[in-house]
């Protein structure tokens, strides 16, 4: 089992030290990139400098120009799993295991980690908890099973996943919840475990006042959107893919 | 329809229909995003030619022939723009993979680099 760990990185050079330090640590044995969103910082070079593999955008390509990175190198590499990790230090390293247990058991091929699931150590602002919640209990629907966390970074997919995305759907995606929606349609099952978190040490969120007024409307849009790809994937992708 | 709304209408789509020709020979519009400027300029040049057709058209519909106008001008632009939008996303997709490319292989070639 060939596995990947990404670390996603935006302007992050005060706080992606630690967070290697946190995986390397751990020494699990899974590769580490880190995917640098053109920073405007020191990012790159204190990574060279902690030796660890990284891959930089020539120009900045928003969040899901760094999912487009980390899929294709994982396809082209022929991993087996990779995990997003963030590297703002939000998420930790000994939970790794806790996403990746359930593709090696082969019980899925997504696996969330759940802040919401478990004791609870994450808190947000209320406006955001509504949008997580309105956009849980459809995705719910749709799957026609629970899925709590619909926002979070911290997600790992299989073999099957990263190909979908790496060579079938090369279309944008703005948001998880597409992620999420487009992979369950192209066949992919998708669990949920408890996860720990930290709280956000550096930066900002990605989820500033006037996007959380505006992301709701534009998440319900690429609900809409992904709705009417269904058929198409399920034609085109799931039964190529199965037989 | 007025007489001198005619000639205008005339003269605006000749040199429209002008600017976009030569914009086209210099090769800073291609043909083929043009094509939908050209049809404007010879909408505005036919208006006066066909002027009882085009009269008839908006009575039937119940508007005056200068509001017409207006109208299939708004439409025109719509579709346009619609048209341009399309492009953009289209673009966009392209652009994202390129990056994602480029910064894999230029990944690729460091290590390359670094193992003669």
């Amino acid at each position: 089992m060939r596995i990947l760990i990404s670390i996603i990185a935006f302007n992050e050079e005060n706080s992606i030290p630690d967070v290697i330090r946190d995986l390397n640590e751990h020494n699990f044995g899974y590769d580490i990139i880190v995917i640098d969103n053109a920073s405007s910082d020191k990012t790159k070079s204190v990574c060279k400098g902690l030796n660890v593999r990284t891959i930089s955008h020539c120009v900045n390509s928003d969040i899901n120009g760094t999912w487009k990175t980390y899929l294709n190198y994982a396809y082209r590499n022929g991993y087996d799993i990779v995990c997003q990790f963030d590297g703002d230090g939000q998420h930790l390293a000994k939970e790794l295991p806790k996403i990746i247990e359930p593709i090696i058991r082969k019980e899925a091929n997504q696996v969330i980690g759940s802040r919401f699931l478990g004791n609870k150590t994450f808190q947000s602002s209320f406006v955001r908890r509504i949008g997580i919640r309105l956009f849980s209990f459809i995705l719910s629907a749709i799957f026609k099973y629970k899925i709590k966390d619909v926002t979070s970074g911290f997600i790992a997919f299989d073999k099957r996943v990263i190909e979908f995305f790496a060579k079938y759907y090369k279309a944008e995606i703005n948001d998880p919840n597409q992620t999420h929606l487009l992979s369950f349609f192209s066949g992919a099952k998708i669990t949920e475990v408890p996860v720990e978190m930290n709280l956000r040490q550096h930066g900002t969120s990605l989820f500033n006042w006037l996007n959380s007024i505006i992301y709701p409307f534009n998440g319900l849009f690429n609900i809409v959107g992904c709705m009417l790809l269904k058929k198409e994937i399920i034609k085109d992708w799931t039964k190529n893919y199965e037989s | 329809m007025n007489l001198n709304l005619q000639i205008l209408s005339l003269i605006l789509g000749i040199l429209f229909l002008l600017v976009i020709l030569y914009n086209i020979r210099r090769k800073k519009l291609s043909p083929s995003y043009s094509v939908l400027w050209i049809v404007l300029a010879l909408f505005l040049i036919l208006i006066p030619v066909f002027q009882s057709v085009f009269i008839s058209i908006a009575r039937f519909f119940g508007v005056y022939a200068e509001n017409l106008i207006y109208i299939l001008l708004i439409g025109f632009l719509l579709i346009y723009v619609l048209y341009i939008t399309s492009k953009v996303v289209r673009l966009n997709n392209q652009v994202k993979e390129l990056i994602s490319n480029s910064a894999i292989l230029e990944d690729e070639l460091n290590q390359l680099k670094k193992k003669q």
